[in-house]
């Protein structure tokens, strides 16, 4: 019997464990430790808090990243949601990228990790880029080159607590661009088994879109916007709310939403966070007075197609993410929430082409992509009926001048589209626009263009590596 | 370690028994909830309704059985007895008669709230009533209730009377499918065209796009149970009505004025084989009875 065992025993030790995580000796094993180069952390909650799309209801679920982002406070929460669970992401996702690339640079033959290269060049600068425009100003040529930034890592740690420069906004995005800039020739979709779960090459111009659009370089959003699909088709790859989702129920929306399957979805990742249980529930959420400015006239005299649900009687949302519980073990009963988020999605691609054609005063080129987006998002589209043309911009909203006509109409339906999707925040910081809560109790909380609060609190743990805290 | 561990509550004893003299707590206000003289109210409750069927009705005020957040006032003592005796006749009798007591007994909600007015929200809508897994159910508005028999009735008075029986006709709908679900069938005759914005959509709207009120577009549940409510309050020649006042053209949806006709016989004909089905009820009859009754009171 003994004998038996020790044999059995023996045979399962020969075996070398898996070691995918330390050993990165082949392009494969690269890429599995690739997988774990996205932000696993969802900026939703704090960000839809802190933007204008959420109003005070009285009542609902408390949750810190949410309650505390509404009074304009820094957010007493560490976990799921929170600023510090997000800049732990994204460094973690960074350590990973830099992992992967010095395996790449210690390769035998490192042309053959040239894909690999590519990825973990791409995942490092959007970290970055995200970490920036989170806990540091937007971009602004005038004073990029004063602001903090974030610190920029570009090699594996290897001590305990090791020290880090902010530097400056400028640095950072000049860092973002080097490492997008070399990533992106090396980039391609055959490297992946599920491309959207990584930077396949539409997420990664869609990325440089992105980019170039935050830092005010507008010919170079039109460059890449229009390499992003082939063939420059936008229209085939974008979600067919007036389509296919129209007849859907919210049940069969939440499936096919974050799903690999939906062509709209660029690059798609998985973040633990309660968002998919909150979304709308929660006291300071989406109400009535904000779904029906937001979703309710629009310039093209049509309807949305957005689908509008309540709970209860005021817990507005329109189906989009849901949560996908991990149990803890085959029969736990405890585990943890997950939520799968569109980090990017062609519908971007298209708002942050026509917003640089704004900027370039191209108002026709700007009309064509905005009625591209209307006729996949208008109610049964009628191009006679809800063609939307600069008078008609110009009159809605009342701006005589073309380039600002289309932009307050592009942001509002970026608004639209990334309701309860945090995007609106990154919008709000761009063009410093202020932000007013009220709260039931009567108090009007105001967050103005140059305020302090507007960038979240880098976490106090970060302060032993010598980074220096926002101010107050 | 374990005299440590005796010391310390020894401690606390100590400690605690320094402290101020908590006071008579044999007597606080209100602990083991409100008692009060029995009324000949309370006796008609208990004779009619809580003998026979395990049903409570809630009349005093009591804020934590609504949602805190909202202003409400108490229900008149006087409108008691005609809201539940209406209730009776137009809803338990009826069901009873149809289905059976031991149906009734069964599945009815067994603890009734009331709540003197309605309960507004945000949105500017109104809140009739609400159902809790089956057992609960609240009813607002009960002080606006009067039938024909009361003082000071006038014919417009009718329509919040209607509205306090759709409200129960509505609240023991979710109660059937919440026990055994409506095939899903049901779901995809208006699939699409459900929103959260019922309440900016008039009912000549909501008709045109085949649904029976506005309320019954903001969910698959609703749109079920606003079925059973309309057709039986309002009666088959009620619920043809509507169907037949749909006017030609198209919704601006774009649903013909055919098509949304057979949308609502379509789930007609869905809610008449469920309740055939599951619950061995025959629909129309019921009806019959739940409409003659209401003509009785109103009429």
């Amino acid at each position: 019997m003994t004998s038996l065992l020790a044999g059995g025993c023996k045979k399962y030790l020969e075996q070398v464990p898996d070691s995918t995580w330390t050993d990165l000796s082949t392009p494969a094993k690269v890429s599995k430790l690739l997988g774990t180069a996205y932000p696993q952390a969802s900026y939703i909650t704090m960000c839809e808090a802190m933007s204008d799309n959420v109003g005070d209801k009285g009542v609902g679920v408390y949750y810190r990243p949410n309650q505390d982002a509404y009074a304009f406070n820094d957010i007493q929460w560490i976990e799921e949601d929170s600023p510090e669970a997000y800049w732990k992401a994204c460094y973690t996702a960074i350590a990973a990228a830099n992992q992967a690339l010095t395996a790449c640079d210690k390769a035998a033959d490192p042309s053959a990790y040239k894909r690999q290269r590519g990825e973990a060049l791409l995942a490092r600068a959007y970290a970055h880029f995200m970490l920036v425009n989170i806990f540091a100003k937007s971009y602004d040529a005038n004073t990029a080159a004063n602001d903090p930034g974030i610190p920029y890592v570009t090699v594996p740690e290897t001590v305990v607590i090791k020290q880090y420069e902010r530097k400056t906004v400028a640095y950072v995005y000049d860092m973002v661009e080097k490492d997008l800039l070399s990533g992106l020739p090396l980039i391609s979709d055959d490297a992946y088994s599920v491309p959207r779960y990584h930077f396949n090459q539409s997420a990664a111009y869609a990325f440089a879109t992105r980019f170039y659009l935050f830092k005010k370089d507008y010919p170079k959003v039109i460059v890449y916007a229009d390499h992003t699909f082939s063939n420059n088709d936008v229209a085939n790859n974008m979600r067919q709310w007036n389509g296919i989702y129209a007849s859907m129920s919210p049940a069969q929306i939440f499936d096919l939403y974050a799903n690999a399957s939906e062509k709209a979805n660029l690059l798609i990742a998985e973040a633990p966070s309660l968002w998919g249980r909150n979304a709308g529930r929660m006291r300071y959420d989406l109400d009535y007075v904000h779904q029906t400015q937001i979703l309710g006239r629009n310039v093209t005299g049509g309807q949305w197609s957005y689908p509008l649900y309540y709970y209860g009687s005021q817990d507005y949302f329109v189906p989009k993410l849901t949560e996908y519980f991990v149990k803890n073990s085959v029969n736990a009963t405890i585990g943890q929430p997950y939520v799968m988020t569109p980090l990017f999605t062609t519908e971007e691609v298209l708002f942050n082409r026509a917003e640089a054609n704004a900027w370039l005063n191209n108002t026709s080129a700007v009309l064509a992509d905005l009625n591209l987006f209307a006729s996949k998002r208008i109610r049964n589209y009628n191009a006679a009926q809800h063609t939307i043309t600069l008078p008609a911009m110009q009159q809605f909203y009342g701006i005589a001048d073309a380039k600002g006509a289309s932009i307050r109409t592009i942001l509002d339906f970026k608004r639209a589209e990334y309701l309860q999707e945090g995007q609106r925040w990154f919008d709000l910081q761009r063009y410093k626009i202020p932000v007013i809560h009220t709260t039931r109790e009567g108090q009007i909380l105001e967050l103005k263009a140059d305020d302090n609060r507007r960038l979240f609190q880098i976490p106090a743990a970060a302060t032993t590596s010598g980074i220096a805290l926002n101010p107050r | 370690m374990k005299a440590l561990l005796l010391i310390i509550p020894l401690c606390l004893l100590l400690a605690c028994s320094k402290k101020d003299d908590p006071g008579n707590v044999e007597n606080i206000p209100g602990l083991g909830g409100d008692t009060w003289v029995n009324s000949p109210l309370d006796k008609w409750l208990h004779d009619t309704l809580t003998v026979p069927f395990n049903i409570a009705v809630k009349y005093k005020w009591d804020q934590f059985e609504f949602e805190l957040n909202k202003t409400l006032v108490p229900p008149k003592e006087e409108k008691i007895i005609p809201v539940m005796s209406a209730i009776q006749r137009v809803w338990m009798n009826t069901y009873i008669a149809e289905a059976g007591n031991v149906f009734f007994k069964k599945y009815c909600p067994k603890y009734f709230i009331l709540s003197g007015s309605a309960s507004w929200n945000e949105n500017g809508t109104i809140t009739l009533g609400t159902a809790e897994g089956g057992r609960k159910v609240v009813l607002y508005l009960v002080n606006d209730f009067l039938t024909k028999s009361m003082e000071g009735y006038r014919p417009s008075d009718s329509a919040n009377v209607k509205q306090m029986f759709h409200v129960i006709e509505h609240e023991f709908g979710h109660i059937l499918h919440q026990t055994v679900m409506y095939p899903v069938a049901f779901k995809r005759v208006c699939a699409g065209f459900y929103t959260g914005n019922w309440n900016n959509i008039s009912d000549m709207e909501a008709r045109r796009d085949g649904f029976v009120t506005p309320y019954s577009m903001a969910s698959f549940d609703e749109d079920f149970v606003e079925m059973i409510s309309t057709m039986l309050v309002e009666g088959k020649a009620g619920f043809d009505a509507i169907v037949n006042s749909i006017p030609n053209g198209t919704s601006i949806n774009g649903v013909s004025k055919a098509e949304a006709q057979s949308r609502l016989r379509q789930k007609e004909a869905l809610v008449v084989s469920y309740f055939s089905i599951v619950w061995h009820i025959d629909f129309y009859s019921l009806q019959t009875r739940t409409r003659r009754e209401i003509n009785q009171l109103l009429y």
